[in-house]
């Protein structure tokens, strides 16, 4: 069993499946990034970075990553630290989040593959942020895995390794007949919407605009001020663009909870353990009820949602859980 | 005559002791729902609660508290509005045993309790606040991570000590936040379930670096711990334990819930250093996709990460969200909330 106090970490178990073998990369990444940053003079930030992190690593493959290796693919000490970086590579300047201040329109589907759409390649990190240590460079036309996303970063797998990129700078392979540029479209005006008001009975808003409104009360006796705003079935109508195509900011209306939990006008129940980007999950029971976009799914299986919340929140962007009483559903064509 | 009247008098004995009787448990009954919720103290399971599922462990369970939806102090919040994200109490959190709090945040507030007995109540701004964490000496923490996009910290008294910017370094949206915590060398934040990044100082200043932690702070200080699904279907979870001091892997575990996994719904440390784990199971049916045999397991760790006990307890039953529905105090009782018809109810499991 592990020990802690000796700094040695024995595992528990012999684990063999490559969840863990990424658990434990990304731990001992994880350490480095932290370990770096707590150097004197902030050595990471320093031509030595590339020194000192071979040091960490060599330490703690002494130590801690030495039971690693019980695993049944060793892991490769060097493989850990042959990125790309200033000092590694003065004539390619990998890009990154950095040489951009646009947010991505679109992330990488998650569960599918995606390519690296960068000529000088695209730094895989740590972590979702430039605070966090590189890993290695993935060359432009790579491919990888997306398992996962965070405000504008993937988490992909890339070479054997686990770690998070610019989505900006991945472009999904939209799988064989699944719509995925339907998918996006419908991401692209969930993402529009939120941060404008929740409006019971309304949904439009303006991309464009920022008079969100605002909603006082207890719906459906709430009070709306402003022009654009929706409540969740109005807002998942329109990112759906059910039943047709229609404007953003013509304000339509045209189903409810009811109406999406138990009818299938323009969609159908898919297995929750399935749901994919663009699904929604919804639940409507004694007269009340909620539907949402499924993003993505986190590392508890919670969801990443676009949804109308409620009167006091707004549209919004948010992990939540959703209970046995939500079921997940998916728009034809999708 | 006398056989009479000797017949008689049974009679009206017993017609006199039926009715002391049935006057005491009248009296009984009209005084039970004068005792506020907050005031009674921990009882015996009550027969509403669902005994757990399939090849359940026996788990011993008492009444932490219990009270009815309304405004009133003891009372709880809910809002199922048509439309909307039905709401109720969005997260719990506990400290020595009978000492816990709960988020009422649609009547804009937190509740602290003692041994049942409602304590204190604290007014938080707006009644959007998700989740809560105990401090030192008395604090609490409360995260408003989509509205107001704050990070409040309250002394025992209830007054604010501070308002914190919940987006910064480390936090790019306050939709990313999953957990607010609180210990004795600051606050943190979690990021989807990942990592933590420290926002404050122990007294709520600000912190500039904000600094990022492997994980979520273990009540004893010795650990940041993570967890993550490694395999949905096979039902299986690991639990990664990091030696805080050190920054090194103490230990990593896996959970083997025996079905497929729901989600995680709740990760959280005991002061002896125990860590619990616990896991909503649950198959789905081919036909009309509904979740069938759902249940909770959860599964407790030693220090070592040595596994050193089982629950099986009741689903979440209710469509209101939450944020932290579970909670372990210091002595390693399991709180779980159970939203219900006529109110909400906690209740504490032990480990057999």
């Amino acid at each position: 069993m592990g020990v802690s106090t000796s700094g040695e970490c024995n595992l528990p178990t012999r684990v063999r499946t490559p969840a863990y073998r990424n658990l434990l990369l990304m731990h001992d990444l994880d350490l480095l990034s932290s370990l770096a940053h707590r150097l004197p003079g902030s050595a990471a930030r320093t031509g030595g970075r590339a020194m000192m992190r071979s040091w960490l690593a060599l330490g703690l493959l002494a130590g801690c990553m030495g039971d690693v290796g019980a695993v049944d693919q060793p892991l490769d000490p060097g493989a850990l630290f042959d990125q790309t970086d200033e000092s590694d590579s003065p004539e390619t300047i990998p890009i990154d989040e950095e040489e951009t201040g646009d947010p991505p329109l679109a992330y990488a589907l998650v569960g599918h593959k995606a390519r690296v759409t960068a000529q000088s390649g695209l730094h895989l990190r740590t972590g979702p942020s430039t605070s966090y240590a590189i890993i290695l460079t993935m060359p432009d036309g790579a491919e990888v895995n997306v398992i996962g996303v965070s405000g504008g970063w993937n988490k992909v797998t890339y070479a054997g390794r686990t770690g998070w990129a610019s989505a900006t700078y991945l472009h999904t392979e939209a799988p064989t007949g699944a719509g995925g540029t339907a998918v996006d479209a419908a991401i692209m005006r969930a993402q529009s919407g939120v941060r404008f008001s929740y409006h019971w009975g309304g949904g439009c808003w303006d991309p464009g605009s920022t008079a969100y409104g605002a909603c006082y009360g207890n719906c459906p006796n709430c009070t709306h001020a402003g022009r654009w705003g929706a409540d969740c079935s109005g807002y998942l109508a329109k990112v759906w663009q059910v039943p047709g195509s229609i404007a953003l900011t013509t304000c339509s209306h045209p189903y409810s909870t009811y109406n999406f939990r138990y009818t299938r006008a323009h969609w159908s129940p898919v297995a929750r353990s399935s749901a994919r980007r663009g699904d929604a999950l919804v639940h409507h029971e004694n007269g009340a009820g909620h539907i949402f976009l499924f993003e993505s799914g986190d590392g508890w299986g919670w969801m990443r949602a676009y949804e109308a919340k409620g009167c006091s929140y707004g549209i919004q962007h948010d992990t939540r859980m959703a209970s046995r009483n939500y079921i997940a559903i998916r728009r034809n064509g999708f | 005559m006398r056989r009479l009247l000797l017949a008689l008098g049974g009679l009206a004995l017993v017609a006199l002791a039926a009715l002391l009787l049935g006057g005491r448990s009248r009296a009984l009954a009209r005084r039970a729902p004068r005792a506020t919720p907050a005031a009674r103290a921990p009882a015996a399971l009550a027969p509403a609660i669902a005994a757990p599922g399939r090849g359940a462990s026996p788990a011993s369970a008492a009444v932490a508290l219990r009270g009815a939806w309304g405004a009133r102090p003891g009372e709880f919040g809910r809002r199922r509005d048509p439309e909307s994200n039905p709401e109720a109490p969005m997260a719990l959190a506990a400290g020595a045993p009978g000492e816990l709090a709960v988020l009422d945040q649609v009547n804009r507030r937190v509740q602290r309790y003692r041994g049942g007995r409602l304590l204190a109540i604290l007014e938080v701004g707006g009644d959007t606040a998700a989740d809560l964490a105990l401090g030192p000496e008395g604090r609490t923490v409360v995260l408003d991570r989509l509205a107001d996009r704050t990070v409040q910290v309250y002394d025992p008294s209830g007054k604010l000590l501070s308002a914190l910017p919940l987006v910064g370094p480390g936090v790019d949206e306050g939709g990313d936040t999953t957990g607010v915590f609180a210990d004795d060398e600051g606050v943190y934040v979690e990021r989807q379930h990942g990592s933590s990044v420290r926002v404050a100082d122990v007294n709520g200043n600000a912190d500039p670096n904000r600094p990022e932690l492997l994980g979520r702070p273990s009540r004893d200080g010795r650990l940041l711990v993570q967890a993550e699904i490694a395999h949905r279907a096979a039902g299986e979870c690991l639990l990664r334990a990091t030696d805080r001091p050190s920054g090194r892997l103490a230990w990593v575990q896996r959970l083997r819930a025996g079905q497929p996994i729901v989600h995680i719904l709740m990760l959280d440390s005991d002061r002896r250093g125990n860590v619990y784990l616990a896991a909503d199971v649950g198959s789905e049916n081919g036909a009309d996709f509904a979740i069938v045999d759902e249940r909770v397991v959860v599964a407790r760790f030693g220090l070592d990460g040595t596994p050193s006990g089982r629950l099986e307890l009741p689903p979440w039953p209710a469509a209101e969200e939450t944020l932290r529905p579970m909670a372990v105090d210091d002595e390693g009782g399991v709180l779980v909330m159970v939203p219900q018809e006529g109110g909400l109810q906690v209740l504490r499991y032990l480990f057999p």
